[in-house]
């Protein structure tokens, strides 16, 4: 779905990504894992296009997204960041259908939709008619993910969705989102610092160290042949942290 | 925005009905001191009593305003001192009367021949002070270099006046300060100076018990009270020169002593005061307007709404975009700031005489000025609202795939409207202060009164205009939290639950 290839990107001297090559495989979730200043969210804007690469190529379905309508890129683009990233003046239902009603869908498909997808995400009706500061961390969260799923997008880039909850809704949610993106089976892009959140959504986890890919591949492959030292560091630290792959 | 067209329309209505009562009278012009104000009074009611309708426009500032306007054609007549015009209005010409006119016609000015009495400048002190360190004339000043001088700013800087008396003199005094005429007679009264400038006709001579000191050096120069007019009024209306020049040689300094004490210290309304003499005079009736203290408060009030509501409106308009170029553009944004911040330092009153050549006296310079000073706050607060926002939230927008132009009106400025609300409630509320300066040049507002209450040294007056703008501010920082329920998005007024 994505391609990056010989991605770099700099901020002043500082390199933030150095020689990124990866795939994005379509129909399945890939977990971008690595300790802060490794280059996640760097690599995030540009898979977004709100940085331009300073070196190397990011490909969507093979196309170069420098070139193009990048605003039609987005549009197949479900964003969802951190803390939601609602609207704070629009109640949910006009942060959900906001991009629908731009795009002059008729009402009748908007609220078919809303009604699909609040049963995809377990969601009642009269949360959407609150505003984000009346919903819980939770909620703010389904909601961001509804607004993200709504034109049907062909892939979800996910940043650290569940990083702001406390820990009960955090596993809690993690446990439906698995479920919604199961039933989904949409290309997903996740980025987390946490190993064990990676390896409960994602089949494949590429792990970034000093704006390079150390090593892709499944959580076993990480655990049992790490490529190098800093990733059986990196894999025995979370572990030590208590989490359970 | 809805709220915003309701106040456009309200402006334009107001301005609609105000400019209706404008026909084309004589208009009279006076300076902001109550012999010129009488003046004016005089020639205006002879004006109506000639048959032409004449109105006053009385204390629209000092010489300058009232010069600039008889030029630009906003007023007609108005009452000017011959050593004024010697010094300020056409320097460098021979003190004859013949050169006088003729370089006055070059400008299209007409002038009538003298009043009567010489309103020159004079230096006074307290009388017990006189008597104390035995002070005749100015001279005797320079024995005690510790008397503190206060001196209308006018005083200060003409060439004909201040420096030329310091040099001739050789005054050693260094605390000299500059302040109001009328204040400064309190400030003597009250021991917080000790020499003053006086107007050799002023009443207050006698009230505050002062000593006139004699100018042994003959520096002041002759003060000749007569009125200068647009030429061109022999043509639309002269039977009012005609009229005018009826005062000529009429009115002695007793005369006008005695008028500037009855309006000044009796406090009877210069209206009166002016028909009084006409009719001991000249055995002329004329009835002078005079509007009950209702009226004059609601015509001031929607003036002053007037002036506050459309330069508001305006800035509005204008302020809004520049802030959002400002944001979108950082380089532009920094010339745009550095421009309304420039504009907004220059003093209210240099700002209202700069455009006295480009829109006359009144309303219009007046809610220009105001607009001006209204863009800082709006404009500041616009950007700053803007680049206030969450850098999350913007990502979110861009992400999501709106247009620039879609982001801005549904996201940004939504999301900014708290900040913008807060830079429109700041101009407004200078503006409800500021505008008072507007009867300055003719303005009306609630500075008609406050101007008025200085002149009169009647804090009555001046209440009735600083409580009733004191009141509107109030009012309008009231208003905005209300109107703050309706604009501001409710998402952004609630408080997160976590």
């Amino acid at each position: 779905m994505f391609r990056l290839d010989s991605v770099s990107k700099s901020y002043g001297d500082e390199p933030a990504l150095d020689g990124v090559s990866l795939a994005i495989a379509p129909d399945d979730t890939t977990a971008i894992i690595g300790p802060s200043g490794s280059g996640k969210s760097t690599l995030f804007a540009l898979l977004t296009g709100l940085m331009k690469p300073d070196a190397g190529v990011v490909y969507f379905r093979d196309q170069d997204i420098s070139r193009g309508s990048i605003r039609e890129l987005r549009q197949r683009i479900g964003y969802v960041i951190q803390d939601g990233g609602l609207f704070p003046h629009l109640t949910g239902h006009a942060n959900v259908s906001l991009m629908a009603a731009h795009l002059g869908w008729p009402k009748i498909k908007i609220a078919s939709r809303v009604d699909e997808l609040l049963n995809l995400t377990q969601l009642s009706p009269e949360v959407l008619a609150r505003y984000p500061a009346e919903m819980s961390g939770g909620q703010r969260q389904r909601v961001a993910l509804v607004r993200a799923l709504m034109l049907d997008a062909d892939v979800l880039l996910l940043d650290e969705p569940l990083g702001a909850l406390d820990p009960m809704i955090r596993t809690e949610l993690q446990q439906e989102l698995a479920k919604i993106f199961r039933r989904l089976r949409k290309t997903t892009v996740l980025i987390t610092h946490d190993l064990a959140e990676a390896a409960f959504f994602a089949n494949r986890i590429a792990l970034l160290r000093h704006g390079r890919v150390v090593q892709t591949g499944s959580i076993s492959e990480l655990q049992d042949n790490p490529a190098d030292d800093f990733v059986r560091q990196f894999v025995r630290a979370q572990h030590l942290n208590g989490a359970q792959p | 925005m809805t709220v915003f067209r309701a106040a456009f329309i309200f402006c334009v209505t107001i301005v609609i009905a105000t400019s209706a009562f404008a026909t084309e009278p004589v208009r009279v012009g006076s300076k902001a001191f109550t012999e010129s104000v009488v003046l004016g009074e005089l020639a205006t009611q002879l004006g109506n009593n000639a048959g032409v309708p004449t109105i006053h426009r009385s204390q629209l500032g000092g010489t300058r305003v009232l010069w600039e306007a008889l030029l630009a054609g906003q007023i007609d007549i108005y009452p000017e001192y011959t050593g004024t015009i010697i010094q300020e209005l056409i320097p460098g010409t021979p003190q004859d009367a013949q050169t006088i006119e003729d370089a006055l016609r070059r400008h299209g000015i007409g002038m009538t021949r003298p009043l009567g009495f010489n309103d020159t400048y004079a230096l006074g002190v307290p009388e017990t002070l006189a008597r104390q360190l035995s002070l005749r004339s100015i001279s005797d000043l320079r024995q005690h270099p510790a008397l503190r001088f206060g001196f209308s700013n006018e005083f200060l800087d003409r060439k004909d006046t201040w420096p030329v008396l310091k040099t001739v003199y050789a005054l050693p005094q260094s605390n000299v300060r500059g302040l109001d005429h009328d204040l400064a007679y309190r400030a003597i009264s009250s021991g917080s100076i000790d020499v003053m400038d006086l107007y050799s006709t002023d009443a207050e001579i006698d009230y505050y018990h002062l000593c006139v000191l004699d100018d042994d050096r003959h520096v002041f120069s002759a003060y000749e009270a007569v009125y200068l007019y647009r030429l061109d009024l022999r043509d639309r209306a002269p039977a009012v020169i005609k009229a005018i020049t009826r005062l000529e040689g009429t009115i002695d300094a007793s005369h006008m002593i005695e008028m500037n004490a009855l309006s000044k210290l009796r406090k009877v309304p210069e209206a009166d005061v002016a028909s009084q003499f006409l009719f001991t005079r000249f055995q002329i009736n004329s009835t002078p307007q005079v509007q009950s203290m209702t009226v004059q408060l609601l015509l001031r009030t929607c003036e002053h709404l007037q002036l506050v509501g459309v330069s508001l409106t305006a800035s509005i308009i204008v302020a809004i975009p520049l802030g959002v170029l400002a944001f979108l553009w950082p380089r532009v944004g920094q010339i745009i700031l550095a421009v309304v911040s420039v504009i907004y330092t220059i003093p209210s009153l240099a700002l209202l005489v700069f455009m006295i050549p480009l829109l006359g006296i009144g309303t219009w310079p007046a809610i220009v000025a105001l607009f001006l000073y209204g863009l800082l706050p709006i404009v500041r607060n616009t950007l700053a609202g803007l680049s206030g926002i969450a850098p999350g939230l913007r990502e979110s927008a861009i992400v999501l795939g709106l247009s620039p132009i879609a982001r801005l009106l549904k996201i940004e400025l939504p999301l900014a409207t708290p900040s913008i609300l807060a830079g429109i409630k700041t101009a407004a509320v200078i503006n409800v202060g500021t505008a008072t300066i507007g009867a300055l040049i003719g303005a009306g507002g609630y500075g008609q009164p406050i101007l008025t209450g200085i002149r009169l040294a009647d804090n009555r007056l001046i209440l009735l205009g600083a409580v009733p703008a004191a009141i509107l501010a109030l009012l309008v920082q009231g208003g905005f939290g209300l109107l703050e329920r309706c604009v501001v998005p409710r998402g952004l007024r609630i408080k997160s639950r976590s």
